[in-house]
């Protein structure tokens, strides 16, 4: 009887455990990957509990805005969609007329006045859905899209969705807008690359580019082609009038999660396999490779004649631009990396999964200074 | 069983010194193991049934609970082996009331005699728990619901073309969103272990295990229903299918137990029912039932030898066989004659 009864117990105690252990590793993981942007002598960053900060270009905090303060929705508040903590952010915040324009996880877009901190619109406004992407503004409209593979089109001076729109893909929407002459480029889990007509919210094309995997990298834009990667290993180009593949490039090992940069007739981009790739973009031939210490996920930068790229170690890396070569020795912030990063001429921005926000000198390959952005 | 012990404290020290050695992590071992296959498994399942993540948890479900059938099974014998020499215990229990040496040397005696492992019925529980967590962030990660967890994906999926581009997966099944809890999946996981629970309890005459039983019987359904709310109903769908398949063996093996169903015939007002055809329930002393309702027949039914048992080659002699209802006893001769 004993052993039965304190089988039974240890039964009861053990599955308790376990679940409680379960629940506890699902509420613990999402925290976003805010990124900076700078905008005159003001760097504008997102920090891990949902803030704006405005720093000066020595690194103080000029002020700090907060997002009201939401209730998630699930008993738990864990483990099912859309009910994480309301003020993750996975995207820079966009500044555009002297207005910050931020999207939450919790899919609220906010427009802050950046004099004035007081919001711009009555309320924010609610796609209804997870943002996992950041915004584009072009021509008074803001663009952003959703988990529920919405894409928004909001008048920026009112706060409502304009005519046309929400334009429906057929999986979440992740990556980032990007808007050329008319058009808004998007990528999709669908594995699909969307153009709409930014007024109307038609399909630009005959029909979606498609590649070969999910698309959550933000697409690159020059001279009229398309440039985006895909979780197929394989970066393409595309033709920006009529979605026709241009040259599809597919070296890498594993995802193309991160958006790519453009130099001298160069595309540059890094992968999931832990290598930085340079690509002609004329023709898709490979210039050099570069492997790295670990995955990318955040998208380099060019910042004068160096390509900076983050491993999601946290390792820094400086890199020729024509050979791939260590410019200067690379430099561990100790951290894991997974927000974009952002430059302004020499100067190079990182927001660090630790909530410390750092600026390093390209010229010298050496940190200037970091900042915590919050506990 | 010194084998098994030899190779299990093998695996042990290896463990061991994989860890101490800083060549592995436990997190490193269990993504390796159990986590990396179980996802891409489950990748490569859904690629093949029609692109649905339900079906693949189906089919996955079904696969495990095959794989571990021979522990399922060894389970179930073990904890009704244990249920039948209670009376036996108890004995033992009064005899060596003073002695507890006595009473452990004795124990010891008595579960050697009928092939009892005493740890029998826990193991192969204690084996599926590293099975949830795995389904469970193989779940998560699978629909990579908050781009942590798709970005985690890319780590855990194995380089081969089929299976990196089909991610993430449709979280779309039966008007369900396997990545979100869901009332109704709640309701299913607790009924279901709710009849579990009765299937598998054992009848008692002690009141203080009786009330243990009572307490478990409301308190796993209700633990589990509530975290189904919460947890992605992709692993609620787990759970349920684990509980039908774990009560259509346990009928097998113990029939419905102190699960008090209505027959089929009864509901038909029982004129349909052949002559002789017992009924199913249990706990309707008026039923024909396998005799385990209730303090009587759970006396007689501690008495009963277990098939199971026999075909081990454990010690029958002197043992009284009691009925467990026509069906039941079916089954046995079925057995007895193979």
């Amino acid at each position: 009887m004993f052993r039965i009864k304190r089988y039974t117990a240890a039964k009861a105690i053990i599955i308790a455990i376990v679940l409680m252990s379960l629940l506890l590793s699902g509420c613990i993981g999402p925290r976003g990957w805010p990124g900076g942007v700078v905008e005159g002598d003001t760097v504008y960053v997102g920090s891990m509990d949902g803030k704006v900060h405005a720093l000066n270009l020595e690194g103080g905090i000029r002020w700090s805005w907060e997002p009201p303060v939401e209730t998630s929705s699930g008993i738990l508040s864990c483990a099912s969609g859309g009910q994480f903590s309301a003020g993750m952010v996975y995207a820079p915040p966009v500044v555009t007329d002297d207005i910050i324009y931020v999207a939450s996880y919790s899919g609220k877009v906010y427009a802050i006045n950046a004099g004035s901190r007081v919001d711009v619109w009555s309320e924010p406004y609610d796609t209804k859905s997870n943002i996992a992407g950041g915004v584009a503004v072009a021509d008074g409209t803001l663009f952003v899209g959703c988990s529920d593979g919405t894409l928004h089109a909001v008048d920026v001076a009112t706060g409502m969705l304009k005519e046309g729109f929400p334009f429906q893909a057929e999986d979440k929407i992740w990556s980032t807008p990007v808007v050329e002459d008319g058009v808004v480029y998007v990528g999709s889990l669908d594995h699909k690359l969307y153009a709409v007509d930014m007024y109307t919210g038609e399909l630009k094309w005959n029909e979606p580019f498609e590649a070969g995997g999910g698309i959550v990298a933000p697409p690159l834009i020059v001279e009229g082609v398309v440039y985006v990667g895909s979780f197929d290993s394989s970066f393409y180009a595309v033709n920006a009038g009529d979605g026709e593949q241009k040259w599809v490039y597919d070296a890498p090992r594993d995802w193309v999660w991160a958006e790519a940069v453009y130099g001298n007739g160069t595309i540059y981009f890094g992968s999931m396999d832990s290598s930085v790739y340079a690509v002609d973009a004329g023709n898709g031939t490979q210039k050099w490779s570069k492997p790295i210490s670990g995955p990318v996920s955040s998208a380099p930068v060019i910042a004068g004649d160096v390509l900076v790229v983050a491993s999601e170690n946290g390792t820094v890396y400086w890199l020729d631009l024509d050979a791939g070569e260590e410019k200067w020795r690379s430099l561990s912030v100790d951290s894991k990396v997974l927000a974009p990063l952002s430059a302004s001429g020499n100067e190079v921005y990182l927001n660090a999964q630790d909530n410390k926000f750092y600026k390093f000198d390209a010229t010298t390959g050496q940190q200037e200074w970091r900042v915590l952005l919050s506990e | 069983m010194p084998r098994t012990r030899n190779i299990v404290l093998l695996l042990g020290m290896l463990l061991i010194f994989l860890f101490v050695g800083g060549i592995i992590s436990p997190i490193e071992l269990f993504d390796l193991v159990l986590l990396q296959p179980i996802l891409n498994l489950l990748v490569l399942l859904s690629k093949y049934l029609f692109g649905s993540f339900g079906l693949a948890i189906v089919a996955l479900t079904i696969i495990i609970r095959v794989i571990t059938l021979p522990l399922t099974m060894r389970q179930l014998r073990s904890t009704k082996a244990m249920q039948e020499i209670q009376p036996k215990m108890k004995e033992l229990q009064k005899k060596y009331a003073n002695d507890r040496e006595q009473l452990g040397t004795a124990m010891a005696k008595l579960y050697k005699e009928y092939g009892v492992n005493p740890l029998g019925c826990a193991f192969p529980m204690l084996i599926q728990m590293p099975i949830w967590i795995a389904l469970y962030q193989a779940v998560i990660q699978g629909l990579g619901y908050a781009p942590e967890n798709l970005l985690g994906l890319s780590k855990q999926l194995y380089p081969w073309a089929v299976i990196q581009g089909e991610v993430p997966l449709n979280s779309h099944f039966l008007g369900l969103d396997l990545g979100a809890g869901h009332w109704s999946m709640a309701i299913l996981v607790g009924v279901s272990m709710w009849m579990l629970q009765k299937m598998s309890n054992p009848p008692s005459v002690d009141p203080q295990q009786q009330s243990m039983q009572r307490l478990m019987v409301w308190m796993m359904p209700l633990m589990f229903g509530f975290f189904a709310l919460s947890f992605p109903s992709g692993l609620s769908l787990y759970w349920f299918l684990t509980n039908v398949i774990s009560m259509v063996i346990q009928y097998r093996v113990t029939g419905w137990g102190t699960l008090s169903v209505p027959s089929l015939s009864s509901l038909r007002g029982g004129f349909l029912r052949p002559t002789g055809t017992p009924s199913i329930a249990k706990g309707n002393p008026g039923n024909a039932s396998n005799g385990n309702n209730g303090s009587e027949s759970s006396q007689a039914k501690g008495e009963d030898k277990d098939t199971s048992i026999a075909e081990n080659g454990s010690a029958e002699s002197g043992r009284k066989k009691v009925s467990d209802g026509k069906h039941r006893n079916k089954r046995k001769v079925r057995r007895r004659s193979r």
